[in-house]
């Protein structure tokens, strides 16, 4: 199971390089979220990019955004590109499949997010020249990460989902385009259009428990680790060979 | 162990209300290349997804190389290469890549794999192209490279689906050739489902013949070109008499005939001499001058199942498949 996860990784992620035609062509797009989330975004906040929760940015967006797109294409890409038939023809078993598609999937956008957040470290000790090595801290590093692990994973299992049912690639990004402005835009758009004495009162509510931060994030971690357990067996369950639709 | 590649049991699958494939029952021994024919959508892809455990029959059973398509589809997955009705390849990968990947899924050592891919491309002329994008290459190229992927484990089987369809003619020699080569030096079992009558006549050791989901006849070619067809026979003379071509038409072992210039080209029912029409023609004042037989095409034998089969409707025809649970040497469905 795990061999043949791997190689079902490997596919992926030979797929995944020449994705734009060519090698050169795929690094070459790596340099725009690299520039704006590792050198823009840091040289604006300054130190506040390593010592506060700012660069959680950087964990937090990049991989959901990039899992969710890699995933659209996961199984309606190859369903479109008449190539999943042959890949259900083989020996691999169905978890296989799923396994190694996500994990290609969580491993790439975890790289992406650690050379944004390490150029984004450079940037940072570069303009502040003079001032000694800055590091991030351990909790912002630590939370990060896992944030950001989680949040892949669930991107990834969100995005499978959709691809499953998706008939087009087109079609998967689009509901998965919806999904993540529903995700991160509709609490900022409801926090916006809440009437103020309902703000304050939240505000007061939520006071004692922000002082905690650390807790929150324990509790959120736990929670996201449910949801994508869940979600995960879900996606086994809908990733049935005998039950897909191959045209 | 059993002798038999492929051997099924009334199996059926309905999409919704639509029957797909209709109580198929037929036997492919192993070792040869058993030619699936039948026009468009006449359930020959559906029958291949059964086969490979990629769908579940409504009802019926089957077995392939032993294992039960239900109970044991992974078992014969492993055992299987296929080429399916698109060639399935990785358009972004190379050829290399194609192969390695195929090659790894089937756990070939490193050692094996590069030795056979090597092996593999070079028999079919691609190994100077190993390294470039399949997204580059025409259409024939990409089959024979997924020729080359279901052959790459050595399976004892494997399934073409239309391997030739879309190709230009020389393209699709080509690759026929290299089939049948490849096929003869491995040993392998060939499923092959086409709709092309010359390509099953040259590759195939046994035919099956299905429309609307059901088998219409199973067996050797030139069985079904002697058995079910008839023969064509043209009567060169003169003195064809006025009315004399109603009279032939009414004879009970005659199906079709036609008077054209100072010949008669007449179609017998299976299993009938030429004796009895020639005595006819004599007794009718016909002075003959020479006699021709010519057997059926496989082409000939086609047309007639699968008009028979779509004068008779669906049912009946499955009824005849049913019946003609077939012996490998000659099966030929009931009532033909």
């Amino acid at each position: 199971m795990i061999k043949d996860t791997t190689t079902v990784f490997w596919k992926e992620w030979q797929e995944l390089l020449r994705q734009r035609g060519s090698l050169r062509s795929f690094l070459l797009g790596l340099l725009v979220p690299v520039v704006v989330f590792g050198v823009m975004l840091p040289l604006q906040a300054g130190t506040a990019w390593v010592h506060s929760a700012v660069s959680l940015s950087a964990w937090v967006y990049m991989p959901t955004v990039v899992v969710m797109t890699m995933m659209a294409d996961s199984f309606a890409g190859e369903r479109e590109r008449h190539t999943l038939e042959t890949l259900l023809s083989t020996r691999l078993s169905d978890q296989a499949i799923l396994y190694g598609k996500i994990a290609a999937a969580v491993s790439y956008a975890m790289l992406l997010a650690l050379i944004i957040v390490l150029v984004g470290l450079l940037t940072v000790n570069l303009s502040q020249w003079g001032a000694g090595w800055i590091w991030y801290s351990a909790s912002v590093f630590g939370g990060g990460f896992a944030a950001a692990m989680l949040l892949s994973l669930l991107g990834s299992t969100v995005g499978v989902l959709v691809s499953l049912r998706a008939p087009t690639v087109r079609q998967a990004t689009q509901t998965l385009s919806y999904i993540m402005l529903a995700v991160f835009f509709l609490p900022l758009i409801v926090i916006q259009i809440l009437p103020r004495s309902v703000m304050i009162e939240i505000r007061s509510a939520l006071a004692p428990i922000a002082i905690n931060l650390e807790a929150i994030v324990v509790v959120a971690s736990i929670g996201l680790l449910l949801v994508n357990a869940v979600l995960l067996s879900i996606a086994r369950a809908r990733f049935q060979r005998t039950k897909l639709t191959l045209d | 162990m059993t002798d038999l590649a492929i051997r099924t049991e009334n199996l059926t699958r309905d999409f919704a209300s639509v029957r797909a494939v209709d109580n198929l029952t037929f036997e492919v021994p192993k070792g040869i290349v058993f030619g699936f024919l039948g026009p468009n959508g006449s359930g020959k892809t559906t029958t291949i997804r059964l086969l490979l455990g990629l769908l579940e029959p409504t009802q019926g059973r089957a077995q392939v190389l032993g294992y039960d398509t239900q109970t044991q589809s992974s078992e014969i997955r492993q055992r299987t290469g296929a080429l399916l009705e698109h060639h399935g390849l990785y358009e972004r990968l190379t050829a290399y890549e194609n192969l390695e990947f195929f090659g790894r899924i089937a756990c070939l050592s490193r050692r094996e794999r590069n030795q056979r891919i090597e092996e593999l491309l070079n028999h079919l002329g691609l190994w100077d192209r190993r390294h470039e994008s399949v997204g580059k290459w025409s259409r024939g190229m990409k089959q024979k490279l997924a020729v080359a992927r279901a052959l790459l484990h050595r399976p004892p089987l494997i399934f073409l689906d239309e391997p030739t369809a879309g190709l230009d003619p020389v393209a699709a020699a080509a690759l026929r050739d290299d089939l049948s080569e490849l096929a003869a030096e491995s040993g392998v079992t060939v499923f092959l489902t086409t709709h092309n009558l010359a390509e099953a006549e040259k590759l195939c050791s046994m035919v099956g013949v299905i429309r609307g989901g059901a088998l219409l006849a199973v067996g050797h070619p030139n069985e079904l070109q002697t058995s079910s067809s008839g023969q064509r026979i043209t009567v060169h003379g003169t003195g064809f008499p006025p009315g004399l071509l109603e009279q032939v038409l009414s004879l009970p072992e005659v199906t079709q005939a036609k008077l054209r210039n100072h010949h008669l080209e007449v179609q017998l029912k299976p299993h009938n001499g030429a004796a009895g029409l020639v005595r006819f023609l004599v007794h009718a004042g016909v002075q003959v001058e020479e006699v021709h037989k010519d057997k059926a095409t496989l082409e000939d034998v086609f047309l007639t199942l699968v008009n028979e089969g779509a004068t008779n409707g669906r049912r009946p025809s499955g009824e005849r498949a049913a019946t003609a649970s077939l012996r490998p040497e000659i099966s030929k469905a009931a009532g033909l």
